[in-house]
């Protein structure tokens, strides 16, 4: 495997939730911080993957809660040929739509107010990115 | 061309809207060209493709908002939209951050659309987002045509009666509101309403 190249001083490891390493991208908008996470789920249906990640992002709601945050909201698409699902988590329960769009990929968007990109960052990383594999 | 513009915050319910709108206008209105345009303000589009997926006519504009850093690619897009499709409608929905009113305003100024605004807010969250929010949740409502108070299946009448009243005072007077439950269904006058029909 090739080297990364690190700017940063620390340790990379299955633990880091750097953009490189944990392949979640956060970005700035007017106060609010994107956290997005794009990749596969390993599991043996897209019905069993639609239910690790959305208990992931009811997790990641709860500690982005816990840690001061406002939710704007948690979504994700969980998809394979011809079935699929919307999940959508604003309080504290995860909303689950199926879908007939056209491995399971998966995209996962969280918009959180108030909380540092640290945080957003190593609890993105703990919860949806233990489920979703870049 | 007419122009709709949904707005509202975050998670307010504005593509579940839209999977109840873009159907009545197709089959109850007979509107053969309607093209739904979605803002994301992430990187990637999930809307977009739940409602492609529902079987509509979709273009998606993300990793920006169409009020502010992505004004320019809206008029553009709408442009393109009117010379290659020219529908009868555009729906656009805007980011839950966006104030609709800016989108407004340039579509008028830059193209000369008067677009209509309906404006979405979640009946369960409004308490507790009013606070945090305040710089975003009164202002998205400034300019709106129609507001739905959405979610009120999670609410009871107390509640929602304070909601409706701290909802009233951020919009102009003559704005219409309507508390509804999408998980319920809409009333199809409301989607009139909606759209402006018989003004
Ligand atoms: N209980 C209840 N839930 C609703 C209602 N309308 C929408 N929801 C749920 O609220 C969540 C957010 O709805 P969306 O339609 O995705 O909201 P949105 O405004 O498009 O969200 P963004 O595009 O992210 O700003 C989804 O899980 C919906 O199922 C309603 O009337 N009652
Ligand atoms: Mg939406």
């Amino acid at each position: 495997m090739a080297e990364h190249e690190h700017h940063h001083h620390h340790h990379h490891d299955e633990d880091c939730c750097c953009e490189e390493c944990s392949g979640i991208s956060v970005t700035a908008h007017e106060g609010a911080l994107i956290g997005t996470l794009t990749g596969h789920i390993q599991a043996d249906s897209v019905d069993s993957a639609k239910d690790a990640l959305s208990s992931a992002m009811t997790a990641l709601a709860a500690r982005l809660s816990e840690a001061g945050g406002v939710i704007g909201h948690i979504k994700a698409i969980v998809s394979e040929e011809g079935r699929g699902y919307q999940i959508s988590v604003t309080e504290e329960t995860a909303e689950v739509r199926s879908l007939t769009p056209s491995a399971f990929h998966a995209d996962c968007t969280a918009i959180v107010f108030a909380v540092p990109e640290d945080t957003l960052r190593a609890h993105m990383h703990e919860t949806v990115g233990a489920v979703i594999l870049s | 061309m007419k122009f709709l513009i949904i707005g509202g915050f975050l998670g307010s319910g504005k593509t579940s809207l839209l999977l109840e709108l873009i159907p009545y206008m197709r089959e109850q209105l007979g509107i053969e060209k309607t093209v739904v345009l979605e803002n994301e303000i992430g990187r990637v589009g999930i809307d977009d493709r739940v409602l492609s997926g529902a079987g509509y006519s979709v273009r998606g504009l993300f990793a920006g908002c169409v009020c502010c850093t992505m004004a320019g690619e809206l008029t553009l897009t709408v442009k393109a939209i009117k010379e290659d499709i020219d529908p009868e409608w555009i729906v656009m929905e805007a980011t839950g951050m966006a104030f609709p009113q800016n989108v407004k305003e340039n579509l008028r100024e830059i193209l000369g659309i008067d677009a209509r605004i309906c404006c979405l807010a979640d009946a369960k969250r409004w308490p507790r987002l009013l606070k945090p929010m305040e710089h975003l949740l009164p202002l998205q409502l400034a300019e709106a045509d129609t507001v739905l108070i959405n979610k009120t299946d999670l609410v009871d009448e107390a509640a929602l009666a304070a909601v409706f009243e701290s909802v009233k005072s951020f919009c102009p007077p003559d704005a219409e509101i309507f508390p509804v439950s999408m998980n319920s269904g809409l009333n199809t006058c409301i989607f009139d309403r909606i759209l402006g029909r018989d003004e």
